[in-house]
């Protein structure tokens, strides 16, 4: 055990790197990051001097060097749109982002667990049929283009909810929280949807796969022909096999969702 | 019994909310100003913002020209070259300290550092002068006509705070206590910060000027997707929104209660020449030479552009032709050649015959894919109609961030580029567009092909000190009728500008993209 954790955590540290070092190609070679930061009147010797002091012109391993250095020492340096240390401006975004997969999170969970059962259940019944095709709609259509429906839907046509922002936010020591005020919650609820529209398609159908598969084994068999009622079974056994479906895709898709409704 | 509750509580608020916003301005932006620091980033968005909170000695007015602000007066010096100006006395920072010529000299020493990105402003002055507590002299090299001009966003920061804060320097890759924390003279003051999500504004009661405005607060929200942006005016969350997408101006009009403000940016979009390229690089056809060279193909490519179809077709006739690399209402614009080279097809091909290639050749176009509007398509029509003469374009697009320094590097045989006159004269894309590249000089820093003409080199000194406006025009006369005669560039039109506010807002759209909320009425 011990030594699968060590390998599993070598093994990370060459994920880590090899990420850090794509991320820091991709900043380093898809544009020249002076043109960026600078105004069409800088002179090219201004902009030379400034790349000078920014090291842009030493060696590329010794600038990936550096840049993986400070990371490990969590300095994250400046960003250039916002001119803020970027440690503090994660710190500062990551109560939207939690708060928003959580509750999205919950969301998927609350429908797609009992969808997922009942389309086990009764794979053939007409409602089994209605719900697989219009959850289909989930996985389908990208994020975004959900998250701009529902926009258009709630927020232009029928002005119910908010299209942008976070609402009220309530400071809990350095958790900016939006759980305590109304607005704060008018304006989760769209992402939140949206996001869970997503995880709550996989989640039934992962949950309806995994029950039907139980539902085949011997003990079931044996458990219905000896008369135990059949809701009773499903719920506390089969459920019990499913563990959770919460991978990385998941918070990818959280982030897309904060920039369709300007979250962060 | 609950939820009603909520609902209820929802209810009442958003009531109080509605009237307590009577004078609330909501705005949005596609982006935020990455600093609040005034010397620390020369763009649009940035010097757009601050002119609300700092002030320069002279401003620019709705019509574009320019006006007393912490100067009352200026004139030009007798005995050598430069200005004096006249600042207004009485006038306090934010904060409450006196402003004075000290912070002038101050602010000039600051943003004319290297570690400034305006000291490009300041590269005509020799030297600047505290005569007494409220008179300086900006000293010149050589007699400017146009320095007031050219520094009417030179914003003045008062010393004494500066140095308090630790801030007597711009931070351009870091952050001061002057990239979020702002002390200017002007009309507006920053209530609270969160860059990237919310910055709040309130009016500075202070302020020497009279108010023309009437709110009492203003909330700026930038919103970097322009569905969301849209969709968050429509929904009546926002008051006004800058720009919005051409292809959006139908939604916005077909709704009541709603409005889109049009108007014309400076900026002109034009195709350039690899002039000083040997040969072209991505042709299929012609190897060891650029036909380009030859101003009769230059002219060619000029008459196979229709530009009326393009206005149709991709701006919804929003757009003008443009004939020179500044449009008409700009200093220095030249009446006398204000014609655009006509759409003709038959001339054009006449002339590529003339100069060799009566088959027409193939050669690279690079165009921008997310700088200006519309770019991608324009560049897809133009290829069309390059084609339909004979020049067959091979067209290549790419994100702004891989295109400047694709120019910079020469990868081109043709390409598209706007260019907005910094200091709203013709002056400027003289000296950025036309003129011989020379980097000592700081000449021709933008003229990618390499463009160059003796005369036009020789003129523009004289156009940046002649004093007498006939005269000078007479100069600018010449050199927009030798860059015409010689095809140096293909001006198509000028960039619209679109705005969309709620019906009850007035607001003044200026040429220049600046947004000003001292001229905003919320009715």
């Amino acid at each position: 055990m011990v030594y699968f954790i060590l390998k599993r955590m070598i093994q990370s540290v060459f994920v880590m790197l090899a990420v850090a070092f794509l991320a820091f190609s991709l900043f380093r070679f898809v544009g020249d990051p002076i043109t960026q930061m600078t105004g069409v009147e800088t002179s090219v010797a201004d902009q030379e001097r400034l790349r000078e002091e920014l090291g842009l012109n030493d060696p590329f391993v010794s600038q990936f060097i550096r840049f993986t250095g400070d990371m490990l020492q969590g300095d994250f340096g400046y960003s250039y749109r916002t001119r803020q240390p970027v440690a503090d401006m994660i710190t500062e975004r990551v109560p939207a982002t939690l708060e928003l997969g959580v509750v999205a999170l919950i969301i998927s969970l609350l429908f797609g667990v009992p969808a997922g059962v009942y389309t086990a259940l009764k794979p053939r019944g007409i409602w089994t049929q209605t719900i697989l095709m219009t959850t289909l709609v989930g996985v389908s259509i990208p994020t975004f283009v959900i998250g701009i429906m529902l926009i258009f839907l709630f927020g232009v046509q029928l002005g119910w909810l908010p299209t942008f922002g976070r609402g009220g936010t309530v400071q809990i020591g350095n958790w900016e929280s939006s759980f305590f005020t109304i607005s704060g919650w008018r304006a989760l609820l769209l992402p939140a949807i949206t996001l869970g529209v997503y995880q709550l398609t996989l989640t039934m159908r992962l949950v309806r796969a995994e029950m039907m598969e139980v539902m085949r084994s011997d003990y079931i068999r044996f458990a219905m022909a000896r008369g135990v009622p059949m809701t009773e079974t499903s719920l506390q056994t089969c459920i019990g096999e499913h563990n959770g479906a919460c991978d990385y895709d998941y918070w990818a898709a959280v982030w897309r969702c904060h920039c369709v409704f300007h979250r962060h | 019994m609950k939820i009603l509750k909520l609902v209820f509580i929802g209810g009442a608020m958003s009531l109080t909310a509605f009237s307590a916003s009577a004078e609330t301005f909501r705005w949005a932006s596609n982006t935020d100003p990455q600093t609040m620091d005034p010397h620390a980033v020369n763009s649009a968005p940035v010097l757009s913002f601050l002119n609300n909170i700092y002030e320069g000695l002279v401003r620019r007015n709705q019509g574009m020209s320019i006006e007393g602000s912490l100067a009352q007066s200026w004139e030009p010096l007798t005995n050598e070259n430069g200005w004096r100006f006249n600042l207004r006395e009485g006038v306090t920072f934010q904060d409450g300290s006196l402003f004075n010529s000290e912070d002038v000299m101050f602010s000039y020493e600051r943003a004319s550092s290297e570690a400034a990105d305006v000291r490009s402003w300041f590269a005509p002055v020799k030297e600047v002068r505290v005569l007494d507590d409220y008179t300086i002299d900006f000293v010149t090299n050589a007699p400017n006509p146009l320095f007031p001009d050219s520094i009417a966003n030179f914003m003045i920061l008062d010393k004494g705070w500066a140095e308090a804060n630790g801030a007597e320097l711009p931070a351009r890759d870091a952050e001061n206590f002057a990239t979020i924390n702002v002390n200017g003279t002007g009309p507006f003051t920053v209530a609270s910060r969160d860059p990237g999500i919310k910055t709040v504004l309130a009016p500075n009661a202070g302020w020497w000027g009279a108010a023309e405005h009437n709110i009492t607060e203003a909330i700026f929200t930038p919103i970097g997707n322009a569905a969301t942006g849209l969709a968050a005016l429509l929904s009546g969350e926002i008051d006004f929104i800058q720009p919005i997408p051409l292809q959006d101006v139908a939604q916005v009009e077909g709704r009541n209660g709603f409005k889109v403000l049009e108007g014309e940016e400076t900026r002109v979009i034009m195709f350039g020449f690899g002039h000083e390229h040997k040969e072209l690089l991505y042709s299929s056809d012609v190897t060891g030479a650029n036909p380009f060279q030859d101003v009769r193909v230059r002219q060619a490519a000029a008459h196979a552009i229709d530009i009326a179809s393009i206005d149709r077709v991709l701006f919804r006739g929003k757009i003008d032709g443009a004939s020179q690399l500044v449009p008409a209402g700009i200093s220095g614009y030249s009446e006398a050649n204000s014609t655009r080279s006509a759409y003709d097809p038959e001339r054009a091909k006449a002339l590529l015959t003339e100069a060799g290639y009566p088959n027409g050749f193939s050669f690279g176009l690079k165009c921008p894919n997310d700088r200006y509007i519309n770019d991608e398509a324009l560049c897809r029509a133009a290829a069309s109609m390059f084609a339909a003469v004979g020049l067959n374009a091979e067209l290549s697009t790419g994100p702004v961030r891989d295109y400047w320094p694709q120019l910079r590097e020469d990868a081109f045989d043709m390409y598209l580029l706007g260019w907005s006159p910094g200091t709203f004269d013709m002056e400027h894309p003289i000296r950025f567009l036309l003129s011989t590249p020379n980097s000592e000089k700081k000449l021709g820093s933008w003229n990618f092909g390499g463009y160059s003409n003796q005369r036009v080199d020789a003129l523009l000194p004289s156009i940046q000190q002649e004093i007498d406006p006939a005269k000078r025009q007479a100069m600018v006369d010449e050199v927009v009728a030798i860059t015409q005669a010689e095809a140096a560039y293909i001006p198509l039109y000028t960039q619209p500008l679109i705005w969309a506010a709620k019906d009850n807002i007035d607001l003044t759209q200026r040429a220049d993209n600046f947004f000003m909320l001292r001229w905003v009425t919320v009715n």
